[in-house]
């Protein structure tokens, strides 16, 4: 009696060995899937809304000349080993914005056509401009060999 | 202390702007009996400036104040500026690599 019991018990004692098995292995993977979510979610840059404004050409135009004076902004800073986070750079930006606007409506009145990179050394000129008048020696190689965009910034 | 000016990107065209309070919002008064001239401005604290960017900026606000609490305060600076305030240079580092972290280039630091 006592050997059929065993008998009877090995299959049943393998069977919920293996169901707990098997249930502990989903659980941890259900586990690592809702972290490795949650950890995504939390880094995942939520914007606000699909882009309903880049359809626009000129939004589109925009845009590249930005992100292009940027990114030449950015270098320069790089080169000139000057942070982001450098207290100057607010006064440095201002004047360049201000010479920036006036170089740009000068192209415009004299019917210079400035291309999106143009746009974008114009920018980088005026910024050099700006930091050339607090002392700040850029180097002439860190700049653009675009006279035609140099020439806007030159007083009359 | 050390302040910074908080920016995020425009919507529509995608470069860095940052708000800017130019005059208190001014508050009037309404009452079921009576007629009230009365009109107080208010200025905004700095949290209420950076809701004002929902819709204006690429991101939602409430998830910037957010990351910005840990690391500092919001705060609106003498001319109107959404600004950070931290205690020191390394915090407002930190708080930078947290916003670069969480939103990519989308929210910037900057003076």
């Amino acid at each position: 009696m006592a050997a059929r019991t065993k008998t009877q018990g090995a299959p049943r004692r393998f069977f919920f060995l293996a169901f707990a098995l098997a249930t502990a292995l989903t659980l941890i993977k259900w586990g690592a899937r809702i972290g490795r979510g949650r950890r995504a979610a939390s880094r995942e840059v939520v914007y606000v809304e699909e882009d309903r404004f880049g359809h626009d050409p000129s939004v589109r135009r925009l845009r590249r000349v930005f992100a292009a004076a940027e990114a030449e902004q950015n270098l320069l800073l790089d080169r000139l080993n000057i942070g982001r986070l450098d207290r100057r750079l607010g006064q440095w930006r201002k004047m360049a914005l201000h010479l920036f606007e006036r170089g740009w409506a000068r192209a415009t009145r004299e019917g210079v056509h400035l291309e999106e990179k143009d746009v974008a050394h114009l920018y980088l000129f005026c910024l050099a401009k700006a930091l050339a008048t607090r002392g700040i020696a850029v180097p002439g190689e860190a700049l653009p060999a675009n006279i035609a965009v140099a020439r806007l910034l030159e007083e009359k | 202390m050390t302040r910074l000016r908080l920016f995020g990107r425009c919507r529509i065209y995608h470069d860095p702007v940052s708000p800017v309070l130019r005059a208190p919002a001014q508050i009037g008064w309404e009452a079921w009996f009576r007629s009230i001239d009365l009109v107080t401005p208010q200025p905004l604290k700095g949290e209420e400036l950076l809701r004002r960017t929902r819709g204006w900026w690429t991101v939602e606000p409430n998830d910037v104040a957010e990351v910005v609490r840990q690391f500092g305060r919001l705060v609106v600076g003498e001319q109107g500026e959404l600004m950070v305030e931290c205690a020191d240079e390394q915090a407002a580092e930190a708080l930078s690599r947290a916003l670069a972290e969480r939103f990519e280039d989308q929210v910037l630091l900057a003076p």
